[in-house]
This record gives structure tokens, C-alpha cells and sequence, in this order.
């Protein structure tokens, strides 16, 4: 390969001396540039790194601390492989093509080797066979506001496609592949092992890679396109550079077919390039695709900020390589699709917008995944419900057949109703009792409580609260108390009571109509004061003819609290004759009585009539009517009966 | 030409015995109409004093229904539970049916009532059709090692993952290639059943090997025949649903019209099984009429 380093230098100076997203952030923490060749018949990347630290606190800082993921899939002892038992969203780990990563050298650039002084540690479980995260003594401390500058060369041996990275047949996906530094912060390195269910947490700076691979080999990577040239040894070495961004992935396969369009938007003002690398198994997918990355730019960039990055690449997975479908990463991620998927199966779509939308909820507001993961998934998940009913229509945005219709607020709905109480949302990623735990709190019941808060709030002022969180917080290290803080700030209200039931509980929210009946009033009857009195009906009895009084009716509804969370309600009466009333609760106590006494019945009584709270588990209890629906049950349960003696007619052999 | 006589006679049979289609419809409701009582129970427990529900008159709304699944998982488990017992002892009614059927067809005496000869035929040879059920696995297996053969030779083809579209319509015909042994299997048996009713024999396993003879000698005809009849099926289940989503099903009036159109649809299934038998018996009958030798002049 031909030293390409000072064309690269002139480029990388180019590109970062136009206006562009670094002065957003100020000086970066890290700084790396890295050389990376493709070995496809090795399943392997021979990579060199250099990587420029800043130590952006205010104390020295003797040790580093380094992720090296890829040791995750190296044996059946590491953290993720017990956490996982192997298996990965339905996907086993291919005991024949194990993965790792190993350090050739590792020095301080031209001085110490540092090699020796590395060791492996594991700061959240102590198990001793993990390696993903290492420690490396320095010979002497990295002073305040200093820098240092180190020099790797590492292997990365590829994994048949597990956890989305590795590789299936000439298709590969190249994540978590170098030696990543962790984040110090509060006087302490926050260096998480690689877990199951969460892997990202890093600082923000720039990345420049060139990436060597075999001429045939199309390449998607994080970042812009600097440089390309083909070298004499029958490869191609590909250059890309990104500021603002704190992680870098990419993927190769000479199946891929490159489609590039420029996506423009005048209010916010947003140029960047689409490019989509569609596996020639899924061309006939591309246009959905293609749309669902333009509805996913628009709506992102309208709800919060204007997408700030000049490309944004889709990877589609070459088919047997679902593993690595779904996958964010910054201005690159992975979709999801087969050849035959009609187009009312919305994954493509759902896959494409939620995964672009990490560009925003991780990829730029760099929350922490290991430690509060919602921050990233339950409300990215929240936005991919929106702009999911915006385009294709609420109530079938997932599934779409004419009258088989599904949404995905229901999909998320449905793993929370049917859940345990064993996790409240926020806790360490690999403190969840398991990993569907971790996935519906998380993503759906952290989308369904910002649901729930944007119908209570009113959606302008939930907005407000979102735009404001990620100007504030874009290119920074938020927290929950963070989000909070910017949601008090923008309602100007003290919605603690909300956050903390709902993000440090596992209980429920469930309120419903316990009670509903309607009784005739008798009339006065006995002894008052002192006389008897004789009921109006007997003297009338004895007054033939005369006329009858209209009858009244004490109307008692009783609406109820069964889940733990305590929510305010409103409650919608209506009665015989049309008359609507409308009652207010707190919601504290487990039941409330409403009682009324008119010439009319009451009708129905409905709890939450606007449906505000998504978070409710069981709608079905919210509403009540005095007479029962037989019509429509009739027919549900006729049709159930008639679909199985058209069944019984087909086994009868 | 034979073939056009033997589907027209077997329509033409079965249409003259409404009473014994009643009498498939019949034993057909009452096994399903539990699994109505059950189902409303918990519908109408959940929901039916919903106001959820109020719009499911008018239109289907899965959502709703995934809710209801969602939530009242644990007393579905239930129903799911009876409706795999019904089907069980219904698949073993059918035995029983057949049997009355086919001995209609055959062996109804002149002035005998027609409920009388049907019972008498379903119990005569329910033990001789059991038997033919146990001794139909050998057709079974063979079928399944032909699909499995099949299966394989089709998934080489779809080895290479990149080969995703084409490994679709290979799932799509695997179905098919299932569906048409499965059913193969049933046209067997059927001219076995026919076989031992019409001879009214015991030797149960002869009649099936005469029976897979007979087939595997006119594979054509007895294909034809029965794909016909079953085409006749899908016309009128396409006219029933043409029918029934040509008026609103949201009165008590509408509901009870659909359901009505449905039992009908249920009973011109039990018309197109004796159509089944009184068609595939011609075809036999016919056969052994052209194999017999010619009289003496």
C-alpha cells in the first residue's frame, strides 16, 4: 500500500476547517486516525491506530481505560456470552467462527511501550474471563488539559454476524473493531464491559479512517468520503473523516449496490447525502428504504434540530445476515428487510426511521446506554411512534391489510401490558432481571410514559421539552435528572411525582370504571317526624287516575384505581338522554364514588377519555356501560365459531 | 368425458340428499357451537361492557384485539385447549360420518329412512374405517419422506442466502408440495372407504392397497376429479364471501343474516363431501364396469 498519511492530513484539514460541526463542541477528547485492511479470506481487520487523548478534567489521570469488544466474542466465559447464553435477538453465536481483537503494540507515540503495563479488568460483574475492557499504566500521569498522544496495532478477528458485527460469507459488519477509549468523568473512568443489552457510551471527537479492502468490495463508513483511490495490489483504500461523532463502523460486500441522493430541507435548513447500500437480494426494497430515510430526516429534523451531518448511510444486510440488521451508529446504521416482504409489513420502514433517529437520542445527545439506556431507546423509540403514525397512519403504521391493521404504539403496548413488576426504567442495562425486561422497559414503556406525558402536557409544550433537551444537551453527556430538569424547565411544572413513580418503579398504571349502576329512587315511606307517611304510589293507588310521577335514578359510578402509579383523572359520564358530565380525581385513593340522582339512567362512564395515559395497562377496564354490547359480542364470538367450522370441515379426512 | 359424468353425478347425488347435508351441518355445529359460548364468555367478560368495543360493529380494529389477546392470555390458553380437543374428537366423528355416507351412497334400502341407514352405516363401519385410519400412516410416511426428499433438494438450491427471493416462492411451493401429498393421501383413503362400503368388506388393508392401485393406475382422472370438486369448493366459499360482505353486519338483523349465510356455506361443505364420495364412486364404479369383460353375445 502507498503511504497516502499527508494527502490524508491535507484532506482532513480541508474538510475541518469549513464551517462545520466541530465548533459545536469546542476541543475534542479524542482525536483518532486509523488504518484498517480488510482480510475477507481471514474474516479479519489488521488495523493501526492513533489516537490523541485529552484529559479534560481537573485532576491527573494515571491509567486509561480502553473498550475492546470484539474480546466479547471470543469464548463462552465472557460477560456477554454468559448474559446472552449465547444467543442474541433469536440469533445462536457460531461456536465455529468465535471473534476477538488483540493488541500487536500499543506505546505512547514515539516513546514507552505500553504493552506490558496493559491488563483486563472488569468493573461491573468482576468476572476474570472477561476482556473487554483494559487498563493501561502510564509512566507518568496525563496533566490537566493535557494531552497524550498513543500508538496502536491491533487484530481484529471477525465473528460470523453475532450482536450485529461479524461477517456472513463476503458480507461484513465492522463494529466495535478498535481499541475505543472510555469516558473519564468525575475524577473516574466510566469504562463499562460489553453487556447483552447495551454497549455505547464515548466521547465526542474526530475519527479519520482509511479503510483498505479488495477492489470488488463496495464500502459504506461513518463520516464523509475524503479520498479514494485503487491500489496496485488489486485493493482499494477508501478515506473517511467525521467531527462531532464518538464512534466509527463500517461495512463492506461486493453485493452491495450504491444509491446516492442529495436530501434537502429549507426550514430547518439540512443538505446532506443519502447513501444506501442495498444487498442486490433486496433491490426491489429500495424505495422503501429510500422513503422511510427521507420521512426519517424530515420528521427529526422538523421535532428536534436540523440533521447536522453532511452524509448518512444505510447498510442493508446481505440476507442470512439478519444479526446485524437494526444497529445504529453515528451517520451509519443498519436496516432490516427480506426480498418477499409485502408492503404492509412496515419493518423496513420502522427498522430505517428508529435506527436514523439514534443519529439523534445517542449518536449526538450521548447519553450513557450502559447506566440509563431509556435515554437513548425509550426516546428514540417515543420518536419512532410519531413520525412512524405521521407517515404511514396511526393505528396501522406497522401493519397495514385493509382491516388488519396494527399500529405501533401497540406493539409497544403490548409488551408492557403483558409484563412483570421486576424493573423500574432506569437501571444498569445489565441489572434487568432479563433481556426482555430490559427491552420493554427501556424501549417501549419509556416510549409509552413520554406518550403519556406529551397527551397530558399538550403536544406543543412536549415539543418545547424535546428541542430544548437536545439543543441543550447535543454533543454532551445528559442524564435522566437532566431530561427532567429541561421537563419542569419548559412546563413550568414540578412533574416529579410523575418521573419518579414512572422511571424508578416497576409497578403499573391502571385506573378503570369498577362500579356502574343506575336504581330507582324509592319514594318517601314510613314515619317523619313523628306521622306516618304513605307512599305517593299508594295514595295514587287510592287516586285512581291520577297521573304517575317520573321516576328518578340514584346513578352510582365508581372509578378506581388498580395499579400502583398515581395518575390525575378525568372522568366522562354520560347519560340516557345525551347529558354529558365531566368529573375530576386526583387518582390517590384506590376508588372514588360519583353519585347522581336525575330522571335519567346513566349510560356509560369512561375513565381517561381523551386516552392520554398510554401507559395504562388494560384499556379494556377504562370505560363501562350499564347495558352490555351483546350485538357486538355476538358477532366477534359468531365469527370466532364460524372460523373453526370451516377448520372442522378441512380436518375431517 | 367420464370424468365431466362422474363430477356431474356426484354434484347431482349430493344434491338430492339435503337431508344428509343437514345432518353433516348439524353434528358440524354442535361440536363449534361450544367454542362460541366460550369464546363470548370471555369476550363479552373483558370487553363486552366496553366502550372500546363500540366501534367493532362497524369495522374491524386489530388493535383492540391484540389487546384482548395481550391481556386475557391466561383463559385464551383455555379455549385454545378445547378447540384442540374438539378438532381431535372431531377428526374422529369424521370417521364415524363417513362411514353413514357412504352407506347411503350404497346400501340404502328402499324405504328405509334416511337417518336410520346413515347411523346404521356410521356404526357398521366406523371399526373398519378406524382400522383404514391406523393403516393409512403407510401412507403417510411415505408422503412425508417424499416431502422431506423434496424439501432437501429444494433448500440446496437456497443455500447461497443471497438466492432470498427465490428461497420465497421454494417456501411457497414446499407448501404446495405438502398440501398435494397431504391430499393425495385423503383421495386414497377415500376410494378405500368407498372400496370396502361398496363391497362390504372387512379386508380393510386390501381395500387400501386397491385403492392406492387404482389411483397410481389413472393418476390423471383421479387428480382431475378431485381438483375439481375442490375448485367447485373455492367457487362457492368466493360466492359466500362475496355474499356476506355485500350487506352491513351491524343490527341484530344484518349479524343474524351473516351468521345464517356462514351455516350455509358449513352446510354446502358437508354437500361437497358427499360430492367427494358419490363422484370418486362413480369413477371407480366406472372403471370396473370398462375392466370387466364384455358379456356373451
Amino acid at each position: 500500500m502507498k503511504k497516502i498519511g499527508p494527502i490524508l492530513c491535507v484532506a482532513a484539514m480541508i474538510v475541518s476547517s469549513s464551517p462545520g460541526l466541530f465548533a459545536a463542541t469546542g476541543k475534542p477528547i479524542v482525536n483518532y486516525d486509523i488504518t484498517a485492511r480488510l482480510v475477507p479470506e481471514e474474516k479479519k481487520v489488521e488495523g493501526r491506530e492513533v489516537l490523541i487523548w485529552l484529559n479534560d478534567s481537573d485532576v491527573p489521570v494515571s491509567e486509561l481505560q480502553f473498550h475492546l469488544y470484539l474480546n466479547a466474542f471470543k469464548n463462552n466465559l465472557s460477560t456477554f456470552m454468559k448474559e446472552s447464553g449465547g444467543s442474541h435477538r433469536g440469533f445462536k453465536m457460531d461456536e465455529e467462527n468465535w471473534g476477538s481483537i488483540t493488541l500487536n503494540k500499543f506505546q505512547i507515540q514515539d516513546g514507552a511501550d505500553l504493552l506490558a503495563a496493559t491488563s483486563f479488568l472488569q468493573p461491573d460483574d468482576g468476572n476474570p474471563d472477561d476482556q473487554t475492557v483494559l487498563r493501561v499504566g502510564l509512566p507518568a500521569p496525563v496533566k490537566p488539559h493535557e494531552s497524550i498522544t498513543l500508538a496502536m496495532e491491533f487484530t481484529s478477528k471477525l465473528p460470523k454476524v453475532f450482536a450485529r458485527s461479524g461477517f456472513v460469507g463476503d458480507f461484513f459488519m465492522i463494529g466495535q473493531w478498535f481499541p475505543k477509549i472510555g469516558v473519564f468523568q468525575n475524577k473516574a473512568w466510566n469504562c463499562h464491559q460489553y453487556h447483552s443489552t447495551s454497549e455505547f457510551y464515548a466521547d465526542f471527537g474526530v475519527y479519520k479512517v482509511a479503510i483498505t479492502v479488495p477492489e470488488k468490495y463496495v464500502v459504506g463508513a461513518t463520516g464523509k468520503r475524503i479520498l479514494e483511490r485503487k491500489n496496485a495490489d488489486g485493493t482499494r483504500t477508501v478515506t473517511h473523516y467525521q467531527e462531532d461523532v464518538h464512534d466509527f463502523a463500517w461495512a463492506a460486500c461486493p453485493d452491495f449496490v450504491e444509491f446516492k441522493e442529495t436530501y434537502k430541507l429549507d426550514q430547518p435548513r439540512v443538505e446532506t447525502e443519502m447513501i444506501l447500500l442495498v444487498h442486490r437480494a433486496h433491490l426491489r426494497q429500495k424505495d422503501r428504504y429510500a422513503g422511510a430515510l427521507r420521512n426519517g430526516l424530515e420528521f427529526y429534523s422538523k421535532s428536534y434540530g436540523a440533521y447536522p451531518y453532511p452524509t448518512i448511510t444505510l447498510v442493508d444486510p446481505a440476507p442470512g445476515a439478519m444479526a446485524a440488521g437494526g444497529m445504529e451508529y453515528p451517520t451509519l446504521f443498519t436496516a432490516e428487510t427480506m426480498s418477499w416482504l409485502p408492503l404492509g409489513v412496515r419493518l423496513p420502514e420502522m427498522v430505517t426511521i428508529h435506527e436514523f433517529g439514534h443519529n439523534y437520542w445517542y449518536g449526538m445527545v450521548g447519553s450513557n446506554e450502559f447506566e440509563e439506556a431509556w435515554l437513548d431507546e425509550g426516546i428514540n423509540s417515543y420518536s419512532e411512534i410519531k413520525a412512524m403514525d405521521r407517515y404511514y397512519g396511526a393505528g396501522r403504521s406497522m401493519i397495514d391489510f385493509g382491516s388488519w391493521a396494527i399500529g405501533d404504539e401497540t406493539f409497544n403496548r403490548t409488551s408492557v401490558i403483558g409484563s412483570g413488576r421486576f424493573d423500574p426504567i432506569v437501571k444498569k442495562s445489565w441489572d434487568f432481571i432479563g433481556r426482555s425486561s430490559y427491552a420493554l422497559n427501556v424501549y417501549s414503556k419509556a416510549a409509552l410514559m413520554l406518550l403519556t406525558l406529551e397527551r397530558w402536557l399538550g403536544e406543543d409544550v412536549m415539543a418545547g421539552i424535546m428541542r430544548t433537551y437536545f439543543e441543550r444537551w447535543k454533543f454532551r453527556h445528559p442524564t435522566t435528572k437532566d431530561f427532567v430538569r429541561v421537563a419542569e424547565e419548559v412546563s413550568g411544572k414540578d412533574l416529579s411525582w410523575f418521573f419518579d413513580q414512572v422511571l424508578y418503579s416497576p409497578d403499573k398504571l391502571d385506573y378503570g370504571i369498577s362500579g356502574l349502576s343506575a336504581e330507582e329512587v324509592p319514594e318517601p315511606e314510613g314515619l317523619f317526624d313523628g306521622r306516618k307517611t304513605e307512599s305517593a304510589k299508594n295514595v295514587r293507588d287510592k287516586a285512581a287516575g291520577a297521573k304517575t310521577a317520573p321516576k328518578k335514578f340514584r346513578n352510582v359510578v365508581v372509578a378506581a384505581r388498580f395499579g400502583e402509579w398515581v395518575f390525575p383523572q378525568e372522568v366522562l359520564i354520560e347519560f340516557d338522554n345525551g347529558e354529558k358530565v365531566r368529573e375530576t380525581w386526583d387518582g390517590k385513593d384506590r376508588w372514588k364514588r360519583f353519585v347522581y340522582v336525575k330522571d335519567v339512567k346513566v349510560r356509560s362512564a369512561e375513565v381517561d377519555p381523551g386516552h392520554k395515559l398510554a401507559l395504562d395497562v388494560n384499556y379494556a377496564n377504562n370505560s363501562r356501560v350499564l347495558e352490555p354490547r351483546k350485538p357486538v359480542v355476538m358477532k366477534i364470538a359468531a365469527g370466532f365459531m364460524e372460523w373453526f367450522q370451516g377448520f372442522l370441515t378441512l380436518i375431517s379426512f | 368425458m367420464n370424468i365431466i359424468i362422474c363430477y356431474a353425478k356426484g354434484l347431482w347425488e349430493a344434491t338430492l340428499r339435503p337431508k344428509m347435508v343437514m345432518i353433516l351441518w348439524l353434528v358440524n355445529f354442535l361440536f363449534a357451537v361450544l367454542t362460541y359460548f366460550l369464546f363470548s364468555a370471555v369476550f363479552g367478560s373483558v370487553l363486552g361492557s366496553s366502550l372500546l368495543i363500540r366501534d367493532l360493529i362497524k369495522k374491524m380494529d386489530m388493535n383492540i384485539f391484540i389487546e384482548f389477546l395481550t391481556s386475557s392470555g391466561a383463559v385464551l390458553g383455555e379455549i385454545i385447549t378445547a378447540v384442540v380437543v374438539l378438532a381431535f374428537l372431531y377428526a374422529l366423528a369424521s370417521i364415524f360420518l363417513n362411514g353413514g355416507i357412504l352407506h347411503v351412497l350404497f346400501q340404502r334400502s328402499a324405504g328405509e329412512s334416511l337417518a336410520k341407514s346413515f347411523f346404521a352405516g356410521c356404526g357398521a363401519f366406523f371399526g373398519r374405517f378406524f382400522r383404514l385410519a391406523i393403516y393409512s400412516i403407510l401412507l403417510w410416511l411415505p408422503a412425508l419422506a417424499g416431502f422431506l426428499i423434496v424439501d432437501n433438494l429444494l433448500g440446496v438450491l437456497t443455500k447461497n442466502p443471497v438466492h432470498e427471493q427465490l428461497g420465497f416462492y421454494l417456501t411457497l411451493a414446499r407448501i404446495a408440495i405438502a398440501l398435494f401429498l397431504a391430499y393425495l393421501v385423503k383421495m386414497i383413503l377415500d376410494y378405500a372407504r368407498i372400496g370396502i362400503v361398496a363391497k362390504d368388506t372387512r379386508k380393510v388393508f386390501h381395500e387400501l392397497l386397491g385403492s392406492v392401485k387404482f389411483v397410481l393406475s389413472r393418476p390423471a382422472k383421479t387428480l382431475i376429479l378431485y381438483y375439481g370438486l375442490g375448485l367447485t369448493g373455492w367457487a362457492v366459499f368466493l360466492v359466500y364471501r362475496a355474499m356476506a360482505g355485500s350487506f352491513a353486519q351491524e343490527s341484530w338483523g344484518g349479524i343474524f343474516l351473516g351468521f345464517f349465510l356462514a351455516q350455509l356455506f358449513i352446510a354446502s361443505r358437508g354437500w361437497l363431501k358427499i360430492a367427494y364420495f358419490a363422484a370418486q364412486a362413480r369413477c371407480s364404479y366406472l372403471s370396473e364396469v370398462q375392466r370387466a369383460p364384455a358379456p356373451a353375445a
